[in-house]
């Protein structure tokens, strides 16, 4: 809190106090971003509710957004001046001067012919009066927090420069049933607990579920057939088939390439597990690793050059890195305890990963080339890293000591308190990978 | 840390424990109840005679001890006798080990059994084939069967006798 400026304290301490405490540990500067209401040109009465409302709400949801990012401070609609929509292409910058925020949303919602709505948002710079983005989009009324998320990753990106988290998803596997007899789906529901689907129906037994890079496809391992295998089918459910052609193998630990089109995963056999990679589209797979350990867990970097997996082959696992052909492996992680799990940040910048201490399992980070390790949790059991698109947030999997239940948890980079995914039961393996669109 | 043997009976009820239980079809093979009873009865005279159900390992570790091959050889004669018996081998790891590991830690477990080493199909137990299982139990859980089909110690034959299966498994045990 004292790192503010004086200024943002007097204007805007109550709506910001939680999220603004976070960031200010973190020391980053801080964009006040005011989000007054979407007007409407029309109340109408929608699937969603009527127009005038769902400005409201929008605005509250884009806001709400906007200062779960670490960077990003926001003042709420209830503080501002309402505008008409003809105001919203074309703000009047001297009515926000008072408002002391670095930059104002605005836009406006609109019912259309065909019972869907239209929603508009601008960002602009009241500093320099200029427009930083813009985003438009015809949806369902129903829909209306798709397009407000959608907006706020629009503005996420033009302020920070890198995509935001808000439309994204996470895939998990959700447990039902007892320990005799568990049963797994793989679900999908989006990152604030909203539009939750299950993609199997607990048939079979299935983990691992990774989305491909565009959100349309998930690679996940099946025991379908006794033989534990990766498969690949689309989000609908459509398309579902072995990831490997020819005699089953034990496959497992799917990944995607950033650019959609590999898939890197491992096979065991005979008591050795390898690191391979296919196209998505299946064929035949080009061996990377050949130790006598365990080498598995990959996780390419952005680039798609690099690959994170986990090795034993120096007697307990630790993270490494080679190319993406298999050359240049090496390792990463001396801390001492073991290291597995890597997940390559979206930035390029950081590996996550779940280390074991002797005692207890925690997410930390570490830069590729191995230095900077710290810890990120202090959980009992908290493991399975993935990054949100943004790179600012993880998602992991934790274990309650005692009951052996397990739920999907997020946490900033900063070091916030991990959040519980709000899921309708418990959960494991989850991946936050996918892209927003 | 464990492997553990889980037995099957396929459509049979035991009478006795004591006496040696007739193949599906032979005289003296019971036929009246279903397989529910028989199952325990099954259990404790493998249990009795192999001395355990259970192959333990350390932790990380997949070499069989002197005491592991032991327990094994009996479980194998046990078997070996018992040919109408369904078994799955199951491989468990420690449930505080993260997922991939732990699926590999198996299958590396499940592999050095013997009998279950598809590389080796000479030494799989007489009329015993070794097929995939899906993984029983509790949660969390990951099947490594061994070996790949396709292998001399698949599945013999498109009819096989209903029960000749002995199979290779890992899971996580929850702690």
């Amino acid at each position: 809190m004292r790192s503010w400026s004086s200024k943002f304290l007097v204007t805007c301490s109550v709506a910001m106090l939680a999220p603004a405490a976070a960031s200010a540990q973190s020391g980053e500067p801080q964009l006040v971003v005011a989000v007054p209401s979407l007007p409407t040109p029309k109340n109408v009465d929608t699937a969603g509710g009527q127009t005038g409302v769902l400005g409201i709400q929008i605005a509250q949801m884009i806001a709400a957004d906007l200062r779960s990012s670490g960077s990003i401070v926001t003042i709420d609609p209830d503080k501002l001046r309402r505008y008409t929509p003809t105001e919203a292409t074309a703000p009047l910058y001297r009515n926000w001067t008072n408002s002391n925020a670095g930059a104002l949303v605005q836009g406006y919602v609109q019912a259309r012919d065909d019972g869907r709505i239209t929603v508009v948002c601008y960002l602009y710079d009241l500093k320099t009066h200029r427009e930083m983005g813009r985003a438009g989009f015809a949806v369902g009324a129903e829909d209306w927090r798709r397009a407000a998320h959608r907006c706020s990753d629009t503005f996420h990106k033009a302020i920070t420069g890198l995509p935001g988290h808000f439309d994204s998803r996470i895939t998990y596997v959700a447990e039902t049933g007892d320990r005799t007899q568990p049963v797994k789906r793989l679900a999908i529901v989006n990152w604030d607990g909203t539009n939750h689907n299950f993609l199997t129906q607990g048939e079979g037994t299935v983990i691992s579920p990774r989305l491909s890079p565009d959100g349309q496809r998930i690679a996940y391992v099946s025991f379908t057939g006794g033989m534990p295998h990766v498969r690949v089918m689309d989000l609908d459910g459509s398309n579902d088939r072995p990831l490997l052609a020819g005699p089953p193998a034990m496959s497992f630990a799917p990944v995607f390439s950033p650019d959609g089109r590999r898939i890197a995963f491992s096979i065991a056999a005979e008591g050795n597990t390898d690191i391979y990679v296919v196209n998505a589209g299946g064929g035949f797979p080009q061996r990377l690793t050949n130790t006598p350990g365990i080498d598995t867990a990959p996780s390419f970097s952005p680039d798609g050059r690099s690959i994170a997996f986990e090795s034993d082959r120096g007697g307990s696992q630790q993270i490494y890195v080679m190319n993406s052909d298999g050359s240049g492996q090496r390792r990463i992680s001396f801390a001492g305890g073991s290291h597995a799990s890597p997940a390559w940040s979206p930035k390029g910048d950081l590996i996550a990963f779940s280390r074991w201490n002797g005692a207890s399992l925690n997410i930390g980070v570490i830069a590729p080339d191995g230095s900077g390790e710290r810890m990120i949790t202090n959980g009992w059991q908290d493991e399975r890293p993935s990054w949100a698109p943004d790179g600012e947030f993880i998602v992991f999997q934790r274990t309650q000591q005692g009951s052996g239940q397990t739920w999907p948890y997020t946490v900033s980079l900063n070091g916030s308190e991990p959040k519980r995914l709000a899921i309708p039961q418990a959960g494991s393996d989850p991946d936050w990978s996918g892209a927003s669109q | 840390m464990k492997i553990m043997i889980a037995l099957f009976l396929f459509a049979a009820a035991a009478p006795a424990a004591a006496q040696p239980i007739p193949p599906p079809g032979a005289p003296g093979y019971p036929m009246v109840q279903g397989p529910v009873l028989a199952i325990p009865v099954l259990e404790a005279d493998f249990r009795a005679k192999a001395g355990s159900e259970i192959v333990r390992f350390a932790r990380d570790s997949y070499v069989l001890t002197p005491q592991s091959q032991a327990t094994l050889t009996a479980q194998a004669q046990w078997l070996i006798q018992h040919p109408f018996v369904r078994a799955s081998i199951e491989g468990h790891a420690d449930g505080r080990q993260t997922r991939e590991y732990s699926l590999a830690l198996g299958e590396r477990r499940a592999a050095a059994v013997p009998h279950c080493d598809a590389s080796a199909p000479q030494r799989l137990l007489p009329g015993i084939a070794s097929t995939a299982a899906s993984p029983a139990g509790s949660s969390p859980v990951a099947a490594a069967p061994h070996p790949p089909p396709g292998a001399a110690c698949s599945s013999p034959g498109p009819a096989p006798p209903p029960a000749l299966t002995l199979s290779c498994s890992s899971r996580f045990a929850p702690i």
